[in-house]
Order: structure tokens, then C-alpha cells, then sequence
């Protein structure tokens, strides 16, 4: 094993961050591999090199230099480079979590594309996250927020017929007196709808969603 | 005015062309902007896959306004041509199956694929309820369907009744959802005059019908 100094060191700091910026999932895979094997620690080669490309692409996103694919390659690469160093960072992992999430669509709705999105997202932006599938009852999203104590609860809905469940977890989270913030999304769903329902937050698309889960669940 | 409403129409299977720049739309790329190579390859080996797994069928046929009325849809004229097109359940099944394994943008493009052809295939029924009423001497307006502007989305079941939704495999969920997703339920009003006479001074490519949406520009 040998320790990379100096100018060799930032060179492959700068080519994970390019990995992620250019969706390269098995790049990113093998630099974090000779990271480990350069003794570079792993909290390193996530902050320094892999994380700072993730927020990149977030931004290029924002900006429409970016779209839907490139935000998913960015974020399989992410969790490719994380498959290697979350083992190493051992007790650090669970420290280094951004949040508890559960993320689900509301009972009724069954289309799991947008909620599955923001679920690969957050979890590459290093939330860890509890996937609840589709059409989860509202006692489910609460006994899985209480399980895990989680920060977020995250609820996607696609029809107005089916946003108005998006209340019923509001309420839910609230009467069952846990802590954990209730963000919403989904077609239909806007700032206005969330207000009124009393929910923490509402995000209009993917990378919005992550912007909302860094801002709404304190450091 | 004579009545032209129809019996329950057969299933037809129905030819489509899905568009590459559409499916790239609901991927989110707008104007000039286009994938990268490397999300353009993967989305060019998914397209045959894709069209393996979309089966378009679809059934029409022409009520009364009356019925369509019960349905919710807003201003119906005396008669109403209704139809629903599908894509199947396959690809919706594959896009999932592959989301729930990780390779989310092999589900993205897959999705996106089904939206697109899903919409083609309404199209082209939609064409042959035109070619329909333009045989009846009818003009249709725009395809409309629950949900869309005024027409509430419950109208959707009272919709379907009037279609042979079940022999196309396509079922409501309680909350008003079509399964197979990549399904569009609609209807489309009639009338006995064009709406936009102005669109009679231009041949179109495709028929003799003047107030068609479908309506292309025969090259001078």
C-alpha cells in the first residue's frame, strides 16, 4: 500500500470528482479502490473528491445543462464509489449520515418512477434512506418513522385524487407526536397545496428535493 | 343531423412510430440539448428493447354527448367519439423491475419510452376516429381526456364504461389511476362545421378532413 502525496493526491481527488460529473460509475468504482489502496482516507475521498462532483452536477442540473439522465448517472456513480468506502469508514458511516429518510408514494398512487428518483438522490447525497415502495398506508409511513427515527418523511403523489393523502400523513406524523419533517412532491403538488396541508416542505423536482432534505433536517 | 353513434367498437392493434425527440422530452432535454454519449448509447440499446415490449392497441367508437356528459366531459356536442389506447403492461413491468435493481436510468428511458408511445398510440386512434367522422361528414375538435383543464378526473370510470377497456386489459384503480399506466382514455367533440374555416384554404397530406389537429402541409 503506498501513500499518494502531494500533486499525484489532488490529481485523483480531481478525477473522482470528474468521475461523478461524467456518470462513470465503473471509473468511480475503481478510483475509490486505489484511494483505499493510496491510504487515503475515505472520509477524504468522499468530501474532497466524489461529494463535490455530486454537488456540481446538482448546480448543472439547475442551470439546464443537466438533465433527468445525467443526474441519475451521476448519483449510480456516486452510490458505486460509496459501495467501496461506506465498509471502510466503519463506525464513521453512521455519523457521516445527513438524515433518516422514508420515502413512499401515498396510499392509492402506484407509480414509482419520480419517487424512486428522489430516493437514489438522497441516498447518493448521503441520506440514508428507507425506500417504503408504492401506494404505503399512512400507518406504515408512521411506524417506519418511528422505527427509525427518522428526520423525513418524503411522500410522492401523482393525481389529485391521490394528494389529498398527502394531508392524512401530515396529520399522521404530527398526531403520532414524531419529530420527523413531512416533505411533499408529485405532479399536482405545489408550495400552495403544501402550505395548506401544514407539510415542511415541498420540492418541485429531484435535485430540488435534495437541496430541501440538506435544508430542512439541521446539521 | 343524422346520428352516427356506434356500437362498442372491436380492439384494434394499432401501428405506431414512437419519435426520438419526444421520448428525449420527457427525459427533460429541451431544445437543441440532447443526452451525452454515453446516456445517448444506453438509450439507443434500450430503444429495440423498448419496442419489443409495447404492444399498441386501442378501440373507438362514436356516442352520445349525453353519456360523455355523464362523464364530466365539459361542453359535449350531440355526438362524441370515445376511445382508449394502450401500450400493454410489458414495458412498465420491464422499467420497473430494472428501477428496483438499481439501473434507475435504464427505468427513466424505459418510462419515458412508454409515455411517448402511449400518446402515439392515442394519436393514431384518434387519426382513425377522424378518418371516421370525416366519412360521416364530421368535423372533431382536439382529443380531451379526464383531467385535463376542466374535465375532473373522476369523470374517468363513466368514461370507460363506454369502452371496451377490459378486453384491452386496462383497469381503474380507486384513485382513478389507468393500469397498464401507459394508457389515455378520451373523447373527442364532433360538430357539423369547422371550428377554423381558415384551415380549408391548405390541402392536407394526410385526408380531405379540414379541422383536424393531425392536419400536415402537403409539400408545394
Amino acid at each position: 500500500m503506498t501513500e499518494v502525496p502531494g500533486e499525484g493526491r489532488h490529481e485523483l481527488l480531481a478525477a473522482m470528482n470528474q468521475s461523478i460529473l461524467d456518470g462513470d460509475d465503473e471509473a468511480a468504482d475503481r478510483l475509490a479502490r486505489e484511494a483505499l489502496a493510496a491510504r487515503i482516507e475515505p472520509l477524504e475521498a468522499i468530501d474532497r473528491g466524489f461529494t463535490p462532483g455530486l454537488r456540481e452536477v446538482g448546480r448543472l442540473f439547475e442551470d439546464g445543462e443537466y438533465f433527468l439522465p445525467e443526474l441519475v448517472t451521476a448519483a449510480q456513480a456516486m452510490q458505486a464509489a460509496m459501495a467501496v468506502l461506506r465498509p471502510v469508514l466503519g463506525e464513521q458511516a453512521s455519523e457521516r449520515t445527513l438524515g433518516r429518510v422514508v420515502i413512499g408514494t401515498v396510499p392509492g398512487d402506484i407509480h414509482d418512477i419520480g419517487k424512486t428518483l428522489v430516493g437514489t438522490l438522497l441516498a447518493a447525497n448521503g441520506f440514508e434512506v428507507s425506500d417504503e415502495g408504492v401506494d404505503v398506508p399512512i400507518e406504515r409511513f408512521v411506524e417506519r418513522a418511528r422505527e427509525l427515527d427518522a428526520d423525513l418523511v418524503c411522500a410522492s403523489a401523482l393525481l389529485t385524487t391521490t394528494m389529498a393523502m398527502q394531508r392524512d400523513l401530515v396529520n399522521a406524523v404530527r398526531s403520532a407526536g414524531l419529530r420527523a419533517r413531512v416533505l411533499v412532491g408529485g405532479a399536482p403538488v405545489n408550495q400552495a397545496w403544501a402550505e395548506e396541508i401544514g407539510a415542511d416542505g415541498y420540492a418541485e423536482n429531484a435535485a430540488a428535493a435534495v437541496d430541501l432534505a440538506r435544508r430542512t433536517v439541521p446539521p | 343531423m343524422s346520428h352516427v353513434t356506434s356500437p362498442e367498437s372491436d380492439v384494434v392493434d394499432l401501428e405506431i412510430r414512437v419519435d426520438r425527440d419526444k421520448v428525449l422530452r420527457w427525459l427533460g432535454y429541451r431544445g437543441s440539448r440532447g443526452p451525452r454519449p454515453r446516456e445517448g448509447r444506453r438509450i439507443e440499446e434500450l430503444w429495440p428493447v423498448a419496442h419489443d415490449l409495447v404492444e399498441p392497441r386501442g378501440a373507438f367508437r362514436i356516442v352520445s354527448g349525453k353519456r360523455t356528459g355523464e362523464a364530466g366531459m365539459p361542453r359535449p356536442t350531440s355526438e362524441v367519439g370515445v376511445g382508449i389506447a394502450t401500450i400493454g403492461p410489458a414495458l412498465e413491468d420491464e422499467a420497473r423491475r430494472r428501477g428496483e435493481r438499481g439501473d434507475l436510468l435504464d427505468a427513466l428511458v424505459l418510462d419515458a419510452f412508454g409515455s411517448a408511445a402511449a400518446e402515439a398510440a392515442a394519436d393514431r386512434l384518434n387519426q382513425k376516429l377522424c378518418v371516421r367522422a370525416r366519412d360521416e361528414d364530421r368535423y372533431p375538435a382536439a382529443r380531451i381526456s379526464p383531467g385535463y383543464g376542466a374535465w375532473r378526473v373522476d369523470g374517468q370510470g363513466t368514461l370507460l364504461a363506454l369502452l371496451p377497456a377490459a378486453r384491452l386489459g386496462v383497469r381503474l384503480t380507486g384513485a382513478m389511476m389507468l393500469v397498464p399506466h401507459k394508457s389515455v382514455s378520451f373523447a373527442v367533440r364532433f360538430g357539423c362545421r369547422p371550428s377554423r374555416p381558415d384551415l380549408s384554404r391548405w390541402r392536407c397530406k394526410r385526408c380531405g378532413l379540414i379541422d383536424c389537429r393531425y392536419r400536415e402541409r402537403r409539400p408545394a
